[in-house]
């Protein structure tokens, strides 16, 4: 079976590696983009992951724009917004993610969340 | 890495069992034979009645356990994952990661099925205070105020022979104990394994509970309310990065693999949150607005590091040179507030993609922030923020 695989988007490289390091751990495959224009391209070039995993404040495009315009593609994968952002519930209305997550996040509430979104294959 | 605790060294178990016999049936201390804070922690057990040969049950009832649990909610929610972690690096070995409130009452445990579930191993609800529990890895944390190790007999109450116990109390904002974790192993290899993670995971866990402290005090700070929020955030981000950091310490370590690279990032990005969070509170006003001796140099350095993720989603680059010491005596908080107009109007006025250049120059009577950046208009855009030099 293929593992479930995650688009992480995030400007800070050393988050993005000490995640996509976790996750690998438990058995995703991950994809990481520094930033939404970034991961835009990847999905402009046919990426299809399971899951999207988003910041919400980084430079160019923020977290709720990445996800709009990543659905506007027809990419309707599950989308978690993990930030520090003290109203980030509403953002993750606002915009339509699927979960929110705080900074800082343990890693087993982030990697139960991640799996109860995975779509049933 | 640096590390704020020794570990304990040099005396043969024998040795210091030998001293223990000797000084639970004379009181005195054979000094070449025990190391001096374990031996403070036996006199104080001592002069608090403590029974070595039996620990003194006082363990809450169910319902004031679960209501201090209740009470101590937000430490035991920030807590539970470093313990799980701790827990995590030991492995397979017997072992118990614990939380202590500031008293010393133990409010969660996360260790292998048989040290739970021995009943006469504590439990939440337990008070391992030094009066209560002589000298052990809660207790002795909490009255020296830093990071111990008791090894077998070191602790004061024979039945915590068996053990080797750590403990780091986790200090509030103005440094008062607020809790205390400790991690008790059977084998003192464990002990030593876990010894970095333990002292990393109370960093983290302090850190935590001082980034709810900051987002409290934001309500307070109206005018900047925006801007404060957003380096709010980006403070967090350093803690949201050790967390990870440390997860996967402890698995390497779990998995016996060198942890030392991971848990030195993660002690950085702990430093460097405290700076920032330093940085931030001044903004904030939450500090005295007294004149104060500070240096120029460090507090420009840490201003710039905080300001790196406001200034990249503004797509501006800061070029800071980094100088010589300058003592300055000023109103701490009022410069730093000096400083974050400044960079914020530099950050405004530049166009995207440019850069400013921040650097400092030391006159006869004063140290001077210069900013400069390059305008729209091809003009030259430069501000400047003064302190008085320490004479």
């Amino acid at each position: 079976m293929k593992p479930p695989h995650v688009l992480v988007v995030d400007d800070e490289g050393n988050l993005r590696a000490a995640l996509n390091m976790l996750l690998s751990m438990e058995g995703f495959q991950v994809t990481e983009a520094p930033g939404g224009e970034h991961a835009l391209e990847l999905v402009s070039a046919g990426l299809r992951p399971d899951l999207l995993l988003l910041d919400y404040r980084m430079p160019g495009l923020n977290g709720g724009q990445t996800l709009e315009r990543i659905r506007a593609q027809a990419l309707d994968a599950p989308a978690v917004l993990l930030t520090a952002a003290s109203g980030a519930h509403d953002l993750a209305r606002q915009h339509g993610f699927d979960a929110v997550l705080q900074k800082p996040v343990g890693p087993d509430v982030l990697v139960a969340t991640l799996r109860k979104l995975l779509p049933a294959k | 890495m640096s590390m704020r605790f020794q570990a304990a060294s040099g005396h043969s178990p024998n040795g210091v069992r030998a001293a223990w016999r000797q000084f639970v049936d004379s009181g005195t201390i054979d000094a070449a034979r025990v190391r001096m804070p374990i031996a403070q922690a036996w006199r104080r057990s001592r002069t608090a009645g403590c029974d070595p040969y039996q620990v003194r049950a006082d363990v809450l009832s169910p319902a004031d356990t679960a209501a201090l649990i209740r009470a101590e909610g937000r430490l035991v929610e920030i807590a539970t994952p470093f313990l799980a972690a701790l827990s995590r690096a030991a492995g397979a070995e017997r072992h118990a990661a614990m939380l202590g409130d500031a008293s010393g009452r133990v409010l969660k445990i996360v260790g292998d099925a048989e040290t739970v579930a021995d009943e006469n191993f504590p439990r939440a609800g337990s008070l391992l205070s030094e009066a209560t529990a002589g000298a052990n890895g809660i207790g002795t944390a909490l009255a020296e105020g830093s990071y111990v190790e008791l090894v077998g007999p070191e602790h004061f109450i024979e039945g915590f022979h068996v053990f080797t116990c750590q403990g780091v109390p986790l200090l509030g904002l103005r440094r008062e104990p607020v809790g205390v974790l400790s991690m008790s192993v059977r084998k003192q290899a464990t002990a030593a394994k876990v010894r970095d993670i333990l002292f990393c995971a109370s960093e983290a866990a302090e850190c935590e509970l001082l980034s709810e402290r900051l987002t409290e005090t934001l309500a307070s700070a109206a005018p900047l309310e925006h801007i404060l929020e957003a380096l709010r955030q980006d403070i967090v981000q350093r803690i949201a990065m050790a967390r990870l950091q440390f997860e996967l310490a402890a698995r390497q370590i779990a998995a016996g693999t060198d942890a030392f690279a991971t848990l030195s990032a993660a002690q950085q990005l702990i430093q460097k949150f405290r700076r920032q969070a330093a940085v931030w509170r001044n903004l904030v006003g939450q500090s005295t607005a007294a004149a104060e001796p500070a240096e120029l140099a460090d507090l420009v350095d840490d201003f710039i590091s905080l300001m790196e993720t406001e200034a990249r989603v503004a797509h501006v680059q800061l070029a800071w040179k980094r100088a010589d010491r300058s003592l300055v005596f000023d109103d701490v908080q009022a410069l730093s507030q000096r400083l974050l107009t400044a960079l914020l109007n530099a950050i405004q006025v530049t166009l995207p993609g440019g850069q400013i250049t921040v650097s400092l120059v030391k006159l006869e009577r004063e140290a001077v922030v210069m900013l400069g950046s390059r305008l729209a208009d091809g003009s030259e855009y430069v501000d400047r923020v003064a302190a008085p030099l320490v004479r």
